[in-house]
């Protein structure tokens, strides 16, 4: 360049900078306040190059929405072609995944100028938050990247614009990839290569070639080069980089998926790299985790998502690595192949099924996944049809499939047989055993079996206990068990029981449990914090059980629509009622979806939005949804409903604190009966109903027959659920002011006041409060007595409560 | 009670991404305005020194403390450049998209194209000077794609004026030795 060229203001001297003000003075942008198609321009939010990005919302009043709205500047209108973008714009409309941002709507004005609504991503770039994160994390936000790539491929759509301004991170360290399709969008209008990015343009890309996945999987190759910064990466590494951006297509991972499956391998193998043992120590890694039961899961889902020969494939290479070094890997090349042939039955098992379809059923019609699951049951019950390794994935995996559908009828038989056959293997494949008996113990736990529950999942543990590959059967199993003992009751025991998980969870080797294990993990943990009153950490590992439930099982499953309804019961305890609710109802709608019969699932969430119904002063409609509540869970157990322990329990309680003890009183009596007249009832069941029960009786002055019932507590045992003990302590206070014991009283409400000091429970503790100012009053104490009432008087505003004589506040 | 000007411009140099975007929308009007103007009196050569009198008309209107000049310049220099990049990179990217799509070629593509090129190289270049030196990949920015006059560049930077005309002079032959 000459040095004349580089003088003061010299940019803006040429050709160029008039053309550019040219093009500004022609083109008519969107406007503030404008509406285009069904959208309203809010304001701008930023400009490039290519166009100009507005946040807009829904004007037409269908919904309320608000999106990124993209506006293409260009200098010419979209020549015809307006079939291809409304097919284009079709299929990315129908992208669902949690890592990219959903092209809403789109179209073009009429002067032909393109616009895009998509979800709206907030967030810093990628390669901004990458230069706070150490290495190893920065890798998994790509992998991330890639499954989320590799989806969209399966669906036949390109990226084509994979850079760092379009992949955004928010502040859960979730990325999120935003533009999909708009390159190609592009480029049906507006050719090949039209405004693409030059550090990120793929040599095909700059070729002019039509855009293709390799094209995407050469930018994710980009970006992870750039995103390893100035890092000093091991070799491995770069062989990834390489590859992925190789110059040739065909040279190139082949498909996203493939390069995720090397950056899992980085991940996982990193540790023992570091000693030397890198590509050994990758291929033992590669077998245990197709060793583990949930390495057939994914290949199942694979075969059926993808066809076979991704899976297959994917192995098959592992094999030829291992014939390269295999003279010091033998035993390792034949666990890989026994992990193969696993795979391949599989494969060829699951083929069959969708082969072997009904005679009547038109070839382009899928069987019923009803008919599929069938046909496959009655074959890996066959002990004839396959190995046994084979046969006991299979049957793990349909009993698997059954169980999430809720059908344990027919689950158990598989689940038997598979524990059969893991029983004959035991000593040389402990995880399998493992595994298959911390599902049976799950199972008798949804069924009520506590003991025998418990006893399974023992000897599970007992199996996997310190066997090599069957780390992750054991945090599971005992996940489990920690799960059961909380259920039980035993919430102090149940967080002493994940300990050593929790530690694994917070190591660098986290991600040796598979994906499944640690969501289980980290839903026991928020549950058991959550029971425990530790709101704060219970949210921690929630929001993290939710979005790994999210990305395991998609938005739409019930995995995260268990995890959506888990976060509300903790949103309510924080008084943050406007979005637990809208949890709760996602949830619900969610469930509604999955489930054509009752299942204690809904019954749960009906249950969580009945409390916050009545926390927010709504009590009629409390009323009906604890009703739909207790009724969902009798009809899911199989019981009458009027008959159900549960149903007056609930009853009895809501409307106890509602201030309705007249109502009340019968339900718990009932309720009493009812548990009294069981084996082995959870022991918050007949506590808690004779701590209410106590309540109304030394309120109404039955001081006699309220302390009886306190006595028959104590002798039932201790809870340490913090909600439970404020509640119990409140009824001793109840009594205690009856009994003109003010001082008793006063410290039981202070302990319960302090146990229980969550802002969702705003109505709980306006009543304890009041019954504090009444204690004061009884000690004489007029000041304090007042300043109490005065707090019970705002809180009970705040839940929604009418009350007369708040009205002097 | 300060203008809005100058609390956009304190947020967005605070690093404020919502500020920083409607500054550079702010911007983006007056440089409509300013093409608008180009355009009714068809023959303007001297295109330098119209932006810069955008740049003094938007400062006028906000009343702004000594400060928030610097901070303007400062952003004005980054926002040029970047405007002037992005589309000289679509402009090449026409080029590379062919005939099929490309309506007219007009005559002085050919030359616009080459220019695009170098802007670009600048500002790869700059990228690199950016990182050994800073202050003069600013200065730069600020003469070369803002056309800031010697005095404003120094506000911008924050340097005596000797200093940002030493830099200006070590950057160029910088410069011209890489892109050589």
């Amino acid at each position: 360049m000459s040095d004349d060229a580089l003088r003061p203001g010299g940019a803006l001297e040429g050709p160029l900078f008039r053309h550019f003000l040219k093009q500004l003075s022609e083109v008519r942008e969107p406007e503030v306040g404008e509406r285009i198609g069904a959208w309203r321009i809010l304001r701008e939010l930023g400009r490039g190059g290519s166009g100009v990005v507005f946040l807009a919302e829904r004007a037409d009043g269908a919904y309320t929405q608000q999106v990124a709205f993209k506006w293409l500047r260009g200098d010419r209108p979209v020549p015809g072609g307006r079939g291809v973008l409304a097919r284009e714009r079709q299929l990315l409309a129908s992208l669902d995944h949690p890592n990219i941002a959903r092209l809403v709507d789109g179209g073009e004005t009429e002067q032909g100028m393109l616009w895009f609504a998509m979800d709206l991503a907030a967030g810093r770039t990628i390669t901004e938050q990458a230069r706070e994160l150490p290495l190893r994390a920065r890798v998994t936000l790509l992998h991330t990247l890639c499954s989320a790539v590799d989806h969209a491929h399966r669906r036949g759509l390109i990226h084509g614009d994979i850079k760092p301004s379009n992949v955004l991170v928010d502040d859960r360290g979730q990325p999120r990839l935003v533009d999909f399709g708009i390159a190609r969008l592009k480029g049906a209008a507006l050719g090949p290569s039209y405004g693409l990015t030059p550090d990120y343009a793929s040599p095909e890309q700059r070729a002019g070639d039509e855009l293709t996945t390799a094209s995407d999987i050469w930018q994710l190759g980009r970006l992870l080069e750039e995103m390893k910064q100035s890092t000093r990466v091991g070799s491995e590494l770069e062989a990834i980089i390489r590859r992925a951006t190789a110059e040739v297509p065909e040279e190139r991972y082949a498909s996203a998926a493939a390069l995720a499956a090397d950056l899992g391998h980085w991940l996982a193998g990193r540790p023992v790299a570091a000693r030397g043992g890198g590509a050994a120590y990758r291929l033992a890694c590669l077998v245990r985790r197709n060793r583990a039961l949930s390495a057939v899961v994914i290949s199942a889902v694979a075969v059926i998502v993808a066809g076979g020969a991704w899976a297959t494939w994917q192995l098959a290479l592992e094999r030829d690595a291992a014939r390269a070094s295999a003279a010091q890997a033998q035993a390792a090349l034949e666990d890989t192949e026994a992990a193969l042939a696993r795979a391949r039955a599989l494969h060829d098992f699951l083929i069959g099924l969708f082969r072997a379809s009904e005679a009547g059923l038109p070839r382009d019609q899928l069987p019923d996944t009803g008919a599929l699951l069938e046909r496959g049951a009655r074959r890996a019950l066959d002990g004839d049809s396959v190995p046994d390794a084979e046969r006991f994935g299979m049957l793990l995996t349909l009993a698997e499939v059954y169980m999430t559908l809720g059908r344990n009828d027919q689950a158990r038989p598989l689940l038997e047989t598979a524990v059969q056959l893991a029983r004959r293997h035991a000593q040389r494949r402990p995880e399998d055993l493992a595994h298959a008996l911390a599902r049976q113990g799950y199972m008798a736990m949804a069924e009520g079996q506590a003991e025998r529950a418990e006893a399974v999942l023992l000897e599970a543990e007992a199996a996997a206990e310190g066997q090599r590959g069957a780390e992750d059967a054991w945090a599971h199993a005992r996940t489990r068990r920690a799960w059961l003992t909380w259920r039980m009751g035993r919430v102090e025991q149940a967080l002493a029981l994940l300990a050593p998980v929790d530690e694994r969870l917070r190591s660098d080797q986290a991600d040796r449990l598979q994906p499944a294990t640690r969501l289980q993990a980290f839903n026991a943990l928020a549950s058991i914090h959550s029971a425990l009153g530790d709101h704060r950490r219970a949210l921690e590992y929630r929001s993290r059980a939710v979005a790994m439930a999210q990305r395991l099982h998609g938005a739409d499953s019930r995995g995260h629509a268990i995890q959506l309804a888990n976060l509300a019961g903790d949103e309510i305890r924080l008084g943050r009622f406007e979005s637990a609710e809208q949890n709760l109802r996602r949830a619900i709608e969610l469930y509604d979806r999955i489930f054509d019969r009752p299942v204690v699932l809904r019954a749960a969430a009906y249950g969580n939005l009945a409390n916050l119904l009545a926390y927010t002063g709504r009590p009629d409609d409390a009323l009906e949804m604890i009703d739909a509540s207790t009724a969902e869970w009798a009809e899911a157990e199989g019981e009458p409903v009027a008959e159900h322990v549960w149903r007056d329990y609930h009853f009895g309680r809501l409307l106890l604190r509602m201030e309705r003890p007249d109502e009340a009183r019968p339900r718990l009596e009932r309720a009493l009966d009812r548990f009294d007249a069981l084996d082995q009832p959870p022991l918050h069941g007949p506590i808690m109903t004779r701590a209410w029960l106590a309540r109304i009786e030394c309120r109404e002055g039955a001081l006699a027959s309220g302390q009886a019932l306190l006595t028959e507590i104590d002798r039932l045992g201790a809870l340490d659920n913090a909600a439970h003990r404020a509640d119990l302590l409140e009824a001793r206070a109840s009594c205690l002011v009856a009994a003109g014991d003010p001082a008793g009283a006063i410290e039981a409400l202070e302990r319960s006041l302090e146990l229980v000091d969550w802002p969702g429970y705003a109505l709980h503790r306006s009543q304890r409060w009041r019954l504090l100012g009444e204690a004061f009053e009884l000690a004489g104490q007029r000041e304090r007595a007042g300043r109490a009432f005065d707090r019970g008087r705002v809180l009970r505003a705040r839940a929604g409560m009418a009350d007369s004589s708040s009205e002097t506040e | 009670m300060p203008g809005e000007l100058t609390q956009l411009l304190q947020a967005a140099n605070d690093g404020d991404q919502p500020a920083l975007n409607r500054l550079v929308a702010l911007l983006y009007v007056d440089l409509k305005q300013l093409a608008h103007r180009c355009r009714r009196g068809s023959q303007v050569l001297d295109t330098t020194s119209l932006v810069h009198e955008c740049y003094l008309r938007f400062l006028e209107g906000g009343r702004l403390e000594l400060n928030d000049r610097a901070h303007f310049f400062n952003l004005a220099a980054r926002v040029m450049r970047q405007l002037l990049c992005d589309f000289a990179r679509e402009r090449l990217a026409d080029k590379r998209g062919g005939g099929a799509v490309h309506f007219e070629l007009r005559e002085d593509d050919a030359s616009e194209w080459a220019e695009a090129e170098r802007f670009l190289a600048v500002d790869q270049a700059l990228e690199r000077l950016a990182e050994i030196e800073p202050v003069r990949a600013r200065v730069v920015e600020c003469r070369f794609f803002a056309g800031l006059t010697e005095e404003e560049t120094a506000e911008a930077v924050g340097r005596s004026l000797r200093s940002v005309q030493r830099d200006w002079q070590l950057a160029r032959e910088w410069l011209g030795r890489r892109l050589a």
